[in-house]
């Protein structure tokens, strides 16, 4: 209840009592007040744990201006080739992945959904898909690097991972969104399970899936590009290389590439909902 | 587009205006508050130029005026008791509004004028729970909470059922008549129109063709407002 | 169905048809194409459920000692980097997503200009913004909070300025007439509408922050991504899984707080 309530309902208001009344006045009427402090508070807070401070910045802000000198003209001619394998390996990855991603999501998709399973089932299924999804790729990634060696394997199983962390989660919602009267009705036609999952869940929610595919492909490109930072195939891997050897150049050349992939597979990815819509 | 209009109101009267769509009433209106700038001409308000007013003085020239809207135009995340405050919001600072400061007498203020408009339950609902009429019955409110000197109505019952037009009719004529205020609304329809004007004045295609007392509109004139006659048996 | 309803059907619904066939060709054509090119050795792959179960193996029991006295301060300041780069973010997208907005801003030029900011900002991963951030500041939470800021301009700012286009500006009106001053149309004419999806957008963008900061420190800019990269390189599993544990509850936590709090604020 905020003051302008309590002010107009005056003549309603409750006497406060004993002292845990008083302290709630306090707080109902001052409470907007109160939230802002704290919130000032921990700006202050934090900014101070981390050691930011505006002299910092403006450090920060005139080395800016010396490093962005170093990064232009973009140097894309002397490691064309090199870029020009690793960018294909990144958008295959992000393909591939992104496939199986979907195929994987849409039994797990089933499995996961409450109203359509027991809680001894969609309980490991959901709590598996909080797992792909709690993590990064980046982590995941590491992860799979140290199990199968550098190079794309790695990428793809991350990514084929997280998008069944993604697709799963979005899958199992629409899945426990649906009517069930319409499940109810195939039921009671006597058709086999298999069968009322294909006429009664299916179509409420298979137009969606191209919607999540899609979104999914746009995430696992991002990340595809950056994976190779830690090994696990793709120009992420070129990019952090030439970062270190300090060729700059290099880099500003590969960041100018991945951003125009990402803008091209945006509209791209938009064309291709409208005509699913 | 508005041509060679020139109106008088005299205080306390119920100005009517009425035309086919088009015809300018809406941007008739708008021009009074200031909503639209004329490209040329003069509107006195209490001696003052209104197109030739900006920034605080023409602001200040608004809070006089109220002005109630086809679509109600409520805050409808808000409550309809803050709905009402928003026309106090031209007398207050920023900050105030912001911190909720109303003065003690302007909720006192709102809550007799919800009482008056039959609301008073609907105090503390948000404004999107409310009927079409109660909505504009609350937008009523809110201009009057300005104490205005003027009343503005652009189609105020053109989204309404007819029992609930009569209704909202009422209830604007009736408070608008005991403060003494001077009310201009425009709409298009002729019957509501001949039954709550003092006055009555006809546009078309942007020009005044009709300026007079209710018993005044006879089908001929009424012709000449609309057009043609086939819509009138 | 008559004869010329059907035809009309056809022709209506025909080349959607045709161009969803293409589509799936496509996907079909890129995704063989793909499988044949990647150079994956066979071997590694058969290997692979074999690799991670040892993985596994080697990182139980948890080391509870390294949780509490490195993970824990290491998560907070995670925690810190996403929650202050998501806040100034919201400061500094605010102005800039109403500029964006057609219903605000007339002029078409500065639109674009906008909208092209928010593209670019999105399209760079936050850990290559780390790489350049962490290049011009140094390594520390500053490169952190800066790459964190830079790439969620591009996601809030397209979120919140459709969320503005939707705004009704009859509301605004209402609230200009009554003759109150610019700040005052801004707080109870345009904000409460934008509200729900301001709160909104935030508490999304704080979550997906959370999980994006903990890799940050892999590169140095701060957080528990350091610790990982450390503990991984000197094989101390045990710890490598005390981080993962801590960075999942945190994750999960977060996760839980922002669906509740988003379904208040509707």
């Amino acid at each position: 209840m905020d003051a302008l309530t309590r002010r107009f309902l005056k003549t309603q208001e409750p006497v406060p009592t004993g002292g845990m009344e008083k302290v709630r006045r306090f707080f109902r009427f001052y409470g907007v007040q109160i939230l802002l402090f704290l919130f000032a508070a921990y700006l202050l807070f934090a900014l101070s744990r981390l050691g930011i401070s505006p002299k910092r910045i403006s450090e920060g802000f005139t080395q800016g201006k010396v490093f962005l000198n170093r990064l232009f003209p973009p140097d894309f001619i002397t490691r064309w080739d090199d870029i020009r394998h690793d960018m294909l390996e990144s958008l295959e990855i992000a393909i591939v992945a992104s496939i199986i991603g979907i195929f994987l999501s849409l039994p797990l998709g089933l499995l996961g959904a409450r109203n359509l399973m027991p809680s001894v089932v969609t309980w490991p299924v959901r709590f598996f898909i909080s797992l792909a999804r709690a993590f990064n790729p980046i982590i995941i990634g590491i992860i799979f690097v140290k199990a199968v060696g550098f190079g794309p394997l790695a990428g793809l199983l991350t990514l084929s991972v997280a998008s069944v962390g993604f697709i799963g989660k979005l899958f199992i919602e629409a899945v426990e969104e649906i009517s069930m009267k319409q499940v109810e009705a195939v039921r009671a036609s006597g058709a086999s399970f298999l069968s009322v999952i294909r006429f009664g869940v299916l179509p409420q929610v298979s137009a969606r899936f191209i919607g999540f595919g899609m979104y999914q492909f746009d995430s696992n490109l991002r990340n595809s590009t950056t994976l190779g930072i830690v090994g696990a195939g793709g120009i992420g891997g070129t990019l952090f290389a030439a970062y270190q050897r300090f060729d700059y150049r290099i880099v500003c050349a590969i960041v100018l590439l991945i951003i125009g992939l990402i803008i091209l597979d945006e509209y791209v990815s938009e064309r291709v909902r409208r005509v699913f819509q | 587009m508005l041509r060679d209009v020139s109106l008088d109101v005299k205080p306390d009267e119920i100005l009517i205006i009425i035309g086919p769509s088009g015809a300018g009433k809406s941007t008739l209106m708008r021009c009074i508050n200031h909503l639209i700038t004329p490209s040329s001409g003069h509107i006195y308000f209490k001696g003052l130029d209104i197109p030739s007013l900006h920034g605080d003085q023409m602001r200040a020239c608004r809070r006089r005026i109220g002005m109630v809207f086809q679509e109600f135009n409520l805050v409808e995340r808000l409550t309809v008791l803050e709905n009402l405050l928003i026309g106090r919001l031209g007398y207050m600072k920023p900050l105030e509004a912001f911190f909720q400061r109303y003065a003690s007498e302007d909720i006192d203020a709102a809550e007799a004028l919800l009482t008056r408009l039959g609301l008073r339950e609907f105090a503390l609902k948000r404004a999107d729970n409310l009927s079409g009429g109660q909505r504009q019955r609350v937008g009523i409110g809110r201009a009057l909470m300005q104490n205005p000197e003027l009343l503005l109505a652009d189609e105020p019952t053109s989204s309404l059922d007819p029992k609930t037009s009569v209704e909202v009719m009422e209830t604007m004529a009736e408070l608008a008549r005991e403060r003494h205020i001077p009310v201009l609304v425009n709409m298009h329809d002729v019957n509501l129109a001949r039954r709550f004007a003092d006055r009555i004045v006809g546009m078309r295609e942007g020009r005044i063709v009709f300026d007079g007392k209710k018993e005044e509109l006879t089908n001929d004139t009424l012709a000449k407002i609309y057009g043609g006659d086939s819509w009138m048996h | 169905m008559s004869e010329n309803l059907a035809k009309e059907w056809k022709n209506h619904v025909g080349p959607k048809r045709a161009l969803k066939t293409v589509f799936y060709a496509i996907v079909m054509a890129a995704l063989v194409v793909s499988l044949r090119n990647i150079e994956i050795i066979p071997e590694f792959l058969k290997d692979t459920p074999e690799q991670l179960l040892d993985l596994f193996r080697r990182m139980w029991p948890i080391d509870v000692r390294f949780l509490w006295g490195f993970v824990a301060p290491s998560i907070l300041e995670t925690i810190h980097i996403a929650t202050l780069g998501t806040i100034a973010t919201l400061i500094i997208t605010f102005p800039l997503a109403v500029l964006a907005s057609k219903n605000i801003v007339r002029n078409e030029a500065i639109r674009y200009v906008m909208k092209f900011i928010f593209v670019a900002s999105r399209s760079v991963n936050s850990l290559i913004w780390a790489l350049f951030y962490v290049a011009v500041f140094g390594p520390g939470p500053v490169a952190g909070v800066m790459a964190i800021m830079s790439r969620s301009i591009g996601f809030v700012g397209k979120l919140l300025s459709e969320a503005i286009e939707e705004s009704s500006r009859n509301q605004i009106e209402a609230v200009i007439s009554v003759g109150a001053p610019p700040v005052s149309v801004f707080l109870k004419g345009f904000w409460p509408q934008i509200r729900p999806s301001f709160l909104s957008i935030a508490l999304l963008r704080w979550d997906i922050n959370i999980r994006e900061t903990a890799v940050l420190g892999i590169v140095g800019a701060g957080g528990i991504g350091l610790l990982l990269e450390s503990a991984i390189d000197v094989f101390h599993w045990p710890g490598v899984a005390a981080i993962l544990l801590s960075i999942f509850v945190v994750v999960l936590l977060a996760e839980f707080l922002v669906t509740n709090l988003r379904k208040k604020v509707i």
